[in-house]
């Protein structure tokens, strides 16, 4: 591989291509060694070995000039006349790659940047502040911070572009957590068909008449030791009961609208709480003295789950 | 040049180390050769080296030598011709 320092050398004399012999017998590799004229030849040397060219060929019928160095030679022998600018430029990086992790300045954007002042607390005490040194584990730990000082702040972020540190807050909503049901209650008289209890303790069997406002299923467990410990119902119950409805009118024409009227009233009765579907098994109309009295047969599905 | 190692060692049956003129011609582009002992002449068109068993000649056109020493020489250009002058093949 040719060097990357190399002197260029112009030899003159008679049969110049012996002189390559000289420096090869001399150890001196010879590169792009091309003939310019009957007596002349140009070729280049590895810069260590320059001077020994000149040491080969004193006092030999050869004359031998330096013409010039390779570029890479050049651009090295240029720096090194030039100390300052060099030790400047070393500087310079040094000082854009340290000033690169400076913090000058905290902008707190978001919805929630009306927190600002406290968000540049927060990250006071991370770490990052305005002429400090940004870490990406001090942003963490702001990061965190900044989620746990702020209870309506959904989302925060910190992060760095050039020398502004950017935090960003964003408002959420504060959902509710749904109050769970510590018992279950039957919501009209009738027989349990079904009974899956799941979480707490069932105060009913299936094929049992409850009444209305009977507990079905009770919030709590018992421990190892007998103990009752409270907790939340998770339980499904089918009801099979009835539900009775009186209406001014009578004919053929009233009773349909009877009928319609009584499930309709059934529905906005029953299916409230913890029923989840309502189900009419029978129907029966009967005219009484100018009134129209239906009964219905219901299957209601009671569930309480999370 | 591991390849004429394997030729030789396969043509005689063992001789290992060959001290004559090896050369590998790239038509048009170079050529390197290998125990070259010194250079016997040298212009534009050829360029003659000289081995421990005999001459070798380059020639071409726009013939530079573009490296030699330690028994080593890459002549590039318009190679056209390596030839063996005199001595032993």
């Amino acid at each position: 591989m040719k060097p990357l320092f190399r002197d260029s050398f112009c030899i003159e004399g008679l049969s110049p291509h012996r002189a390559l012999d000289r420096l090869a017998r001399r150890g001196v590799r010879v590169f792009d060694a091309c003939k310019t004229g009957p007596a002349r030849l140009n070729f280049a040397v590895s810069a260590k070995d320059a001077e020994k060219v000149f040491a080969i060929f004193a006092g030999s019928c050869y004359t031998v000039t330096k013409t010039g160095s390779s570029r890479a030679k050049r651009l090295v022998a240029a720096v090194r006349r030039r100390p300052g600018f060099v030790c400047g430029a070393a500087l310079f990086l040094a000082l854009s790659f340290a000033a690169d992790g400076l913090v000058l300045r905290v902008d707190v954007t978001g919805s929630a940047a009306r927190y600002a002042a406290r968000a540049e607390e927060v990250l006071a005490e991370a770490g990052i502040g305005v002429f400090s040194f940004y870490s990406e584990e001090a942003a963490g730990r702001a990061r965190s911070r900044l989620l746990a000082e702020f209870a309506d702040v959904a989302f925060a972020e910190v992060e760095k572009s050039g020398c502004v540190v950017r935090v960003t807050l964003e408002a959420g909503e504060i959902a509710e957590v749904p109050a769970r049901k510590s018992e279950l209650r039957a919501p009209a008289s009738g027989e349990v068909e079904e009974l899956t209890v799941l979480r707490g303790e069932a105060c009913a069997e299936e094929g049992q008449q409850v009444a209305a406002g009977d507990v079905l299923v009770l919030g709590r467990v018992a421990g190892a030791d007998g103990a009752y410990k409270e907790t939340f119902v998770s339980a499904r119950c089918v009801l099979r009961c009835g539900y009775a409805f009186t209406v001014a009118g009578g004919g053929e024409e009233a009773v349909r609208r009877a009928l319609a009227a009584a499930r309709l009233s059934a529905e906005r009765d029953l299916l409230q709480g913890d029923a989840a579907e309502l189900t009419v098994l029978e129907e029966h109309a009967a005219e009484q003295g100018g009134a129209i009295a239906v009964t219905l047969v219901l299957r209601l599905v009671l569930a309480v789950s999370y | 040049m591991r390849l004429f190692e394997e030729i030789l060692s396969g043509a005689d049956g063992g001789e290992v180390a060959f001290s004559g003129a090896k050369a590998v011609f790239l038509g048009g582009r170079c050529a390197a050769l290998e125990n070259v002992r010194g250079i016997f002449a040298y212009t534009a068109g050829e360029v003659v080296f000289e081995t421990s068993r005999g001459r070798v000649r380059v020639a071409g056109e726009d013939l530079r030598i573009a490296r030699y020493g330690e028994g080593d020489a890459l002549v590039e250009g318009k190679v056209r011709l390596v030839e063996l002058l005199e001595g032993e093949a």
